[in-house]
């Protein structure tokens, strides 16, 4: 291991075991968004989209996709971030600590490994979620692309307005460099790239 | 009302009937960004995915959670229960792939008078087979309660 890589991976293990404060998502459920997840991938459960069906149903009408519970949890209506320059409306500042646990790392690309996510109880429109992180670990495996990328396993529980847990998920996240972030060796080389 | 499948119908090897495709096109991918508000120019923008290493823009994880867990949401009807859902994204699939989601019953049981079903499930491309290997424990009804 490269002795900058060390000694990033030094610090992120010192985030070991923190925890976030619970976050609220903006949005509370809506039809519109569920209707465009399931238009994404030509699903057509009425379960979804169909209020006079769903009403008949065990469910008494629209239920959210499960998976998609974890979208609404989010602050904006979107699972990650796309970027300090993509969000709208922008960050405030230090906005993004509030939610997630992101230790340092020594790249800032990302790519999501997912993980078991259980889901207990249903959501409905309307319904307000939010969410809190747990960093599990944090350790360095090599990947094609990057030969130190980091990898950061979190727990994170979603909530509804009663505070009842509806989903729990665990999950990996692997860090990594660009090809010229990878050929620097120290932090004021991966400034200059970067900047 | 839709046909439900229950507990008793279903053993363990077969596979789930609600397979289906989905071509990784323009519109595709501008469903994808749609569909989950995930804007980050990694999985729509070609040559900030290039200059990140990366052969192409990919496709996300909002993308593939709603396709994958899909296939078992269809099966399942209106009175199963998605009780546990994972996914491991291996490969990427990019623009002008053509993905196929799949699943297979692996394991069926009682359990404190439930009926459990254990699931493979897994999105595939015509460039490298499995891409997105995943996994669903469903809670289905059982016939008579």
């Amino acid at each position: 291991m490269s002795e900058y890589c060390e000694k990033i991976l030094a610090v992120a293990k010192t985030w070991v075991g923190r925890e976030t404060k619970l976050v609220w998502g903006w949005y509370p459920v809506e039809r519109e968004p569920i209707r465009r997840w399931c238009h994404m991938v030509n699903c057509n459960n009425p379960l979804y989209l169909d209020e006079q069906y769903a009403s008949k149903t065990r469910w008494g009408g629209i239920i959210c996709p499960p998976l998609m519970i974890l979208v609404f949890g989010h602050r904006r209506y979107g699972l990650s971030s796309s970027g300090p320059e993509i969000d709208w409306p922008p960050p405030k500042e230090g906005e993004e600590e509030s939610g997630q646990l992101v230790p340092p790392t020594a790249g800032k690309s990302a790519a999501n490994l997912g993980g078991p996510i259980e889901f207990l109880k249903v959501v409905r429109p309307g319904d307000r979620i939010g969410y809190k992180e747990k960093l599990v670990d944090v350790y360095i495996k090599p990947v094609r692309f990057d030969p130190e990328a980091f990898w950061i396993a979190t727990e994170t529980i979603y909530v509804n307005q009663y505070l009842d847990i509806v989903a729990k998920v665990s999950n990996t996240m692997m860090k990594h460099r660009s090809p010229e972030e990878i050929k620097a060796t120290t932090p004021e080389q991966v400034h200059l790239i970067r900047h | 009302m839709r046909p439900q499948v229950y507990f008793e119908d279903v053993k363990e090897g077969d596979e789930l009937p609600t397979s289906y495709s989905l071509h990784l096109d323009e519109l595709r991918m501008h469903l994808q960004t749609s569909g989950t508000q995930d804007y980050h120019r990694q999985h729509h923008d070609v040559e900030f995915a290039r200059k990140q290493g990366q052969p192409n823009a990919f496709i996300n994880t909002g993308f593939y959670h709603a396709a994958l867990s899909r296939v078992v949401t269809d099966w399942m009807g209106d009175e199963g229960w998605l009780q546990i859902f994972s996914m491991q994204m291996r490969k990427m699939n990019y623009p002008q792939d053509t993905m196929t989601m799949k699943g297979k019953i692996t394991k069926k049981y009682i359990k404190d008078s439930q009926g459990y079903v254990e699931c493979e499930v897994w999105a595939e491309n015509q460039r490298e087979g499995v891409t997105t290997p995943g996994s669903a424990i469903v809670i289905l009804p059982l016939r008579g309660k």
